[in-house]
């Protein structure tokens, strides 16, 4: 499998460092794992940098994850580039908006380290 | 709005969702505490809000003692947090976040959409706070092997 640059864009510092330890227990080759703390900022990474995974939070100050989803489907390098949500907001039609902007995946938060795990390492490794 | 959705009733979604998230990312179990829950301000201690916007609009909270907090945050982490700061207030607002994110998911299926705030975490000493308007209100305190704290949403009709 080759390397894989990652992206990790959630407002709280807390969930950034915890999906960073669930990542190094997938065992996948991750080379680069960069973090945004909003969609702004992300944009601002992946305009210099080019990731092959994207894991967003929705609820962001600044641009929120539905905006910034959007804003990654516009770019010529990322329109199938995976982008994970992993969110509190688990209502059927924040699902739906997402899932028809191009999200990839959902995770509802709260998860164990063992589903993300899991589940990242079935996505990532496909 | 579906009248039927009663304080009684959100207390005990409330209390899943708590539940859940405590089980889940830290790992420990909690229980409601029996008994009168004791709202009073001003207090002490770290105080963790997420408004609530839709067909009803109020607020969601996580009130606890910095001692509390500091556990909560170690246990989240998996770093040991001896004093309050900055990754100590960010775990308590993204701990609120989810357990009032995931009661949220549960409560708007009767009470219509409901949009959420990103949390605002306070800390400090003699805090006093005040709901505006709630015809919904649902505290309790819960208590786990670390402590106790307090977790409430208000919710008033648009």
């Amino acid at each position: 499998m080759k390397p894989i640059d990652l992206l990790i864009v959630d407002d709280s510092a807390a969930i950034r460092k915890i999906l960073q330890r669930v990542l190094q227990q997938t065992e996948l080759p991750l080379r680069e794992i960069f973090e945004a703390s909003d969609g702004q900022q992300a944009l601002d990474i992946l305009r210099s940098n080019q990731v092959n995974v994207i894991l967003s939070d929705i609820n962001m100050p600044n641009m929120d994850g539905i905006a910034f989803l959007k804003e990654v489907r516009g770019l010529p390098d990322y329109k199938n580039v995976p982008v994970i949500m992993i969110t509190t907001e688990g209502s059927p039609a924040r699902v739906k908006e997402a899932a028809d902007l191009g999200a990839t995946s959902y995770v509802r938060k709260p998860f164990t380290t063992d589903q993300l795990r899991d589940k990242l390492r079935a996505m990532l490794s496909a | 709005m579906t009248n039927s959705l009663q304080e009684c009733a959100i207390t005990d979604i409330l209390l899943s969702a708590a539940q859940e998230v405590f089980s889940s990312m830290l790992g420990i179990e909690i229980q409601q505490s029996e008994g009168a829950v004791n709202i009073e301000t001003p207090f002490d201690g770290v105080l963790s809000v997420i408004g609530l916007t839709g067909a009803w609009m109020g607020s969601g909270f996580l009130r606890s003692t910095d001692k509390v907090a500091c556990d909560l945050a170690s246990r989240f982490l998996m770093t040991e947090a001896a004093a309050v700061n900055d990754e100590v207030l960010d775990a308590a607002g993204e701990v609120t976040n989810m357990i009032i994110g995931s009661a949220k998911n549960v409560a708007e299926e009767q009470l219509g959409a409901i949009q959420m705030s990103v949390p605002t975490v306070v800390y400090g000493k003699n805090l006093s706070t005040r709901a505006m308007r709630s015809e919904l209100q649902a505290p309790l305190t819960c208590t786990y092997s670390g402590g106790r704290f307090l977790l409430g949403i208000c919710l008033a009709k648009r």
